[in-house]
């Protein structure tokens, strides 16, 4: 077996972004039980991040806030700024892609990179693990825990052992070797999986990797295969790097220059409805909208804010924002804002996020309520016959007082 | 008051505060708060009499009265007021229902969904779904209240709690056990008379009695007035010679001669 060719990856732990946010505002905090949560304006508020002291005394990341009550009643609490964190991360992921062209973000917590290849400056492994540690300080101000290794299971186990401040490096083809101690309880397998494994005596990779390999695959099945791989450290997950979306957005030209602003209201659904059409195809939803309007000497060149003949206002909604209705509000509050020569608009969707989920029901007339008993009542005529389900209405005029004159049926 | 090792009121209210925090603020709750279990039909006087201030959520409730006690009537009127509201649906095991009359106490026919069965289980069965699809007031009428399964009754009480809904059998005196032990609260409709205005029948009076109830004690009554909604043309065989018919509805050939014993 040779290791020439197999790749070299960096995981990167550090604490939540949302923790390091809300413990840079809060300072004093630094060792006490402290717990970060979403705000519950537009869902149930739930744990984002615990400190260590909180998960000490039974929080966890995920939990409802309600729970974390029960499990940690003394433990501070603060809401999460979703903007700040948004605009952290990007702020490390600009640092890891100066590093290396492959990078993947699983959540607020980690980070892989590819460290495949050679970079001139820090031509050793070590010294290139050290410079990303030290890029990632820059930006987090806390020591992020660094490990390299064949595969990302290998990776990240490295990292989970050089703790905060330190890099582990698992050479090509000792991944067995560093797994050894490894307890089977902390393998990225299904739990009955786990339970399996405990009651044959079975608790490290070491102890696992001595089964051979068909007695692991007729016990477990797949996961035997799986097992054997983690254990030596030949996992196949790879790298799924994160790409800037494309940037979406609309663009009009006027016919000629607009000085009257207020004019600019009537494009508004116009506008709403381009955007949200873009918005569809992109299959995203915008957490802000950025609007510029150009005179003619700004329409040509590149855009900066506070640039002369150019309008520079962002609103950020209260939720994302995907559909032409949703839009339009916002759209018309910005252009109401605006006060200025104009002969190009532009309106820019930004902090694309997954749209929301919406129940598709609400959207036709009516509410979901009445579709949801249509529905109902077309089951119930497939079912017993279309005479089983009415509905009624008064005939228009003067029908007379005989149901039969006077009321229109009409199944369903 | 031991929990703290105090003895007063302070010890008290840290206690409650505490229980508050830790479970939240459902979990103590003074018995004069208690939260109301049914649905307000608006009617004061009704209200009044059935525990929980309403016809209750999630259970099935009836309007028990021989024929032209006024309990078709009065069922018509709730289903009326609660149609302005929200979506409901009336099963009209015998067919006897003109729907005009809902429009003519007041109520929204845009949210009314009719349900003619030929059998009472298709009856039973469409009253599950839509109480299940969101009907929120589903109203049965019936003068003789047929026997089905044990299975129909419990699927619509089993919907009725799934979407906190109201259900109300309309009519009758008696119902097969297996759907009067699902009833949680009977009220039994007596006729006291007729009203009257402009020296016509305006109108029926009527004593409403709980009978029995799950969720309080039997025996509080009440007397309600119902206003005959809109001019009646009479049907052949009905009309009263000589009488001014303004306003007056007549409902069934059995009434009549009360009503020409009431116009004297």
């Amino acid at each position: 077996l040779s290791w020439a060719g197999a790749p070299r990856l960096a995981c990167i732990g550090f604490p939540h972004l949302a923790l390091l946010l809300a413990l840079r505002s809060h300072p004093e905090l630094a060792k006490e039980a402290v717990l970060v949560g979403t705000s519950g304006k537009q869902e149930r508020p739930v744990v984002l991040a615990a400190s260590r002291a909180a998960v000490a005394m039974g929080a966890s990341p995920g939990q409802d806030w309600r729970q974390s009550e029960l499990s940690c009643p003394e433990a501070v609490r603060l809401v999460a700024d979703p903007m700040e964190v948004a605009r952290l991360r990007q702020e490390v992921r600009s640092a890891l892609y100066d590093c290396s062209p492959l990078v993947e973000w699983t959540d607020d917590t980690i980070a892989y990179l590819d460290l495949g290849g050679r970079d001139p400056n820090w031509p050793a492994e070590s010294a290139r693990a050290a410079q990303l540690g030290r890029v990632v300080q820059q930006v987090l101000l806390v020591p992020p825990s660094i490990g390299v290794g064949q595969s990302r299971f290998v990776a990240f186990a490295a990292a989970k052992v050089a703790g905060p401040g330190r890099v582990r490096l698992v050479p090509s083809g000792r991944a067995a070797e560093f797994l050894a101690d490894w307890p089977v309880g902390d393998l990225p397998l299904p739990p009955k999986t786990r339970e399996r494994l405990f009651s044959f005596g079975l608790s490290s990779c070491g102890d696992c990797i001595s089964v051979p390999l068909p007695d692991l695959q007729r016990q477990l099945g797949p996961d035997g295969l799986l097992l054997h791989r983690l254990c030596l450290g030949l996992d196949p997950a790879s790298i799924s790097p994160w790409r800037e979306p494309p940037p979406c957005g609309v663009r009009r030209v006027l016919a000629g220059v607009v000085e009257d602003t207020e004019s600019l209201r009537f494009g508004g659904p116009e506008l709403a409805s381009r955007l949200a059409a873009r918005l569809v195809q992109a299959g995203r939803a915008a957490g802000r909208l950025r609007l510029l309007l150009l005179d003619e000497d700004a329409a040509g060149g590149a855009v900066v804010a506070g640039q002369p003949g150019v309008f520079w206002d962002e609103i950020s909604p209260p939720s994302a924002v995907a559909t032409a209705e949703e839009l339009l509000a916002p759209i018309l509050s910005l252009l109401s804002r605006a006060r200025c020569r104009v002969l190009v608009i532009e309106l820019q969707a930004l902090d694309l996020v997954d749209p929301p989920a919406t129940q598709a029901l609400l959207w036709p007339g009516g509410n979901a309520r009445r579709e949801e008993i249509k529905q109902s009542v077309a089951r119930l005529h497939d079912r017993f016959g279309a005479e089983l389900v009415w509905r009624v209405s008064v005939k228009a005029g003067h029908p007379g007082d005989i149901p039969a004159e006077r009321l229109a049926w009409s199944p369903g | 008051l031991e929990i703290d090792g105090g003895g007063d009121l302070t010890s008290l209210a840290f206690a409650l505060r505490k229980l508050d925090r830790r479970y939240g603020k459902s979990v103590v709750r003074v018995g004069a708060e208690t939260a109301r279990t049914g649905s307000p039909t608006g009617i004061e006087a009704l209200d009044s009499i059935i525990p929980g201030g309403g016809l209750p959520l999630g259970r099935l409730s009836w309007l028990s009265g021989a024929m032209g006690a006024g309990a078709f009537d009065l069922s018509l009127v709730l289903l009326a007021r609660s149609s302005r509201s929200s979506p409901v649906a009336v099963v009209d095991f015998d067919k006897a229902l003109d729907p005009g009359d809902i429009e003519d106490y007041g109520g929204d026919l845009d949210s009314c969904w009719v349900v003619r069965p030929r059998h009472p289980e298709e009856g039973w069965a469409a009253a599950r779904s839509l109480a299940r699809a969101g009907v929120e007031f589903c109203l049965m009428l019936a003068r003789e209240w047929r026997p089905v399964g044990r299975a129909a009754p419990a699927a619509l009480v089993a919907a009725t709690e799934e979407r906190n809904s109201v259900v109300l059998l309309g009519g009758g005196l008696l119902v097969p056990q297996e759907i009067g032990g699902r009833v949680g609260i009977e009220l039994s409709c007596q006729r006291l008379g007729w009203t009257m205005a402009h020296q016509d029948v305006s109108g029926l009076r009527l004593r409403l009695q709980v009978e029995r109830s799950h969720l309080g004690p039997p025996g509080q009554s009440c007397q309600l007035d119902i206003d005959f909604p809109r001019m009646y043309r009479l049907r052949a065989g009905i009309a009263v010679a000589g009488v001014q018919r303004d306003g007056v509805r007549v409902r069934s050939d059995q009434e009549e001669p009360l009503l020409a014993e009431a116009l004297g």
